[in-house]
């Protein structure tokens, strides 16, 4: 079978979900503070390589690179399981958007869900 | 084999590796972190030799193409390439205040005849010294936006508002004066006009003397005789804030629409908002509801700046399309 990435629709659905789950959580006032940066594209750039994780794609991440990228949002901002509990909801809404299925919600969940621990530095 | 050239030193690449492993490998001291360009950690600029690889600028903005910055860590170079760091450069450079013009009693505007003209777009800034003394112990460094195109004349116009705590600002306001030398380096900065889709509507949104900038970049996108209509906001605490009406009046261009727009600081308060808050972006966003098309320049203190950033961004902007520069004051 496939990989979930090709399933999904590769690069061109990560483009598209990227676009779609940047703008729902900047909308949303309760975790808006931890993606509203000050260069956007950066931040931007940031959630493909996430997504692409997410999507079981290609991509360089580590948890130690989680570490490092969020240490400063647990400590000094407050970033905490029901932070990270919103952004998976955002993610599920995502993907619904864009017609995915539920079972390959629950999949890209299930990827996105395993990063709490570096996520939030435990 | 291509040989890179960095800060001195030369680099030799295997043709397999990119640059950022090469360069590592070597010992080059270069941040990174990705590794999969998108943490642009490791972002270089191009000095010269064979360009970049289009797909190492591929995530960045074409201002910041324009001035040859490239990711190493996307990059296997064609030949061999000279690079430097981002780091705006220090190299310093003098200014002679030709004018020194109090356009309020808070905002000045200077014109300055640098000594070699630096290559700039307008709305770059330029990081004004003012020496160590007696009076302010440290050197202090300040960034200015350009006012001025370079098809104006051959100085630089810089609007400088006067700042609470602002040693630079205070002394540019109250000790400097024409025929007095300053020191610079720079410019720098990614928030400028390039010329694209002349039909393009732009959008300007100038918060207080981020204006400055603003002016820069509209005479830029005049000079490229820019056909599609400009939306040009300029947020001021008080109507005496607007003080380059007469300017952009004055610009006459046909499809030119300059709104000044008093904003009011929401008070703070500890209840729940019974309405949603009147600022700088709702009134800009009530007056455009769908910003898809638009390219956007947002100038301006840093707080709005965000603020009108992501307003913008969700009445539809691409973040592509939203070049900010801000300040603090």
């Amino acid at each position: 079978m496939n990989s979930l990435y090709e399933r999904i629709g590769g690069e061109a659905a990560v483009d598209a979900a990227v676009d779609l789950f940047y703008r729902k959580v900047l909308a949303d006032k309760y975790v808006s503070r931890f993606f509203d940066t000050v260069d956007m594209e950066a931040q931007a750039a940031k959630q493909k390589g996430f997504l692409t994780m997410a999507f079981g794609g290609p991509n360089n991440y580590t948890g130690r690179d989680m570490r490092a990228a969020h240490q400063k949002m647990v400590e000094e901002m407050g970033l905490n399981d029901m932070h990270f509990d919103q952004i998976l909801a955002h993610l599920r809404s995502t993907l619904a958007e864009l017609g995915a299925p539920e079972a390959i919600i629950a999949e890209v969940d299930g990827i996105a869900a395993s990063t709490r621990k570096d996520v939030m530095c435990r | 084999m291509p040989r890179i050239t960095f800060e001195g030193q030369h680099y030799s690449l295997t043709d397999q590796e990119t640059m950022l492993e090469g360069l590592l490998r070597q010992g080059a001291l270069l941040p990174s972190r990705c590794r999969s360009g998108s943490c642009r950690k490791c972002m270089v600029r191009h000095l010269g030799g064979v360009l970049p690889p289009e797909i190492s600028q591929k995530t960045l903005r074409d201002t910041l193409r324009a001035q040859g910055f490239f990711l190493p860590c996307q990059c296997v170079p064609g030949g061999d390439m000279e690079i430097a760091p981002i780091q705006m450069s220090d190299c310093r450079y003098r200014l002679e205040v030709i004018s020194h013009q109090k356009l309020t009693p808070e905002i000045l505007r200077l014109r300055l005849k640098p000594e070699p003209m630096p290559d700039y777009f307008p709305g770059q800034y330029i990081n004004l010294i003012r020496s160590a003394s007696a009076d302010n112990g440290e050197e202090m460094v300040r960034s200015y936006s350009i006012a001025s195109h370079p098809g104006d004349d051959h100085l630089l116009e810089l609007h400088i508002q006067r700042t609470g705590s602002g040693g630079v600002s205070q002394w540019l306001h109250d000790v400097i004066r024409p025929g007095d030398v300053l020191d610079a380096f720079g410019p720098a900065g990614d928030c400028f006009f390039l010329p694209g889709d002349p039909h393009q509507p732009l959008l300007m949104v100038a918060v207080e003397t981020g204006m400055a900038a603003i002016y820069g970049i509209l005479k830029s996108a005049l000079h490229h005789q820019h056909k599609g209509p400009i939306y040009l906001f300029h947020g001021a605490a008080t109507a005496g804030g607007h003080y380059l009406n007469e300017e952009i009046r004055a610009l006459s261009h046909t499809n030119l629409h300059y709104a000044p727009l008093v904003v009011e600081e929401a008070p703070i308060s500890v209840g729940l908002r019974l309405s949603p808050p009147i600022n700088l972006g709702s009134q800009v966003t009530r007056q455009h509801p769908d910003l898809s098309a638009m390219r956007l320049y947002l100038c301006g203190p840093p707080q709005q700046v965000k603020d009108l950033r992501r307003d913008c961004f969700l009445a539809g902007a691409q973040a592509s399309a939203i070049y900010t520069v801000s300040f603090e004051v």
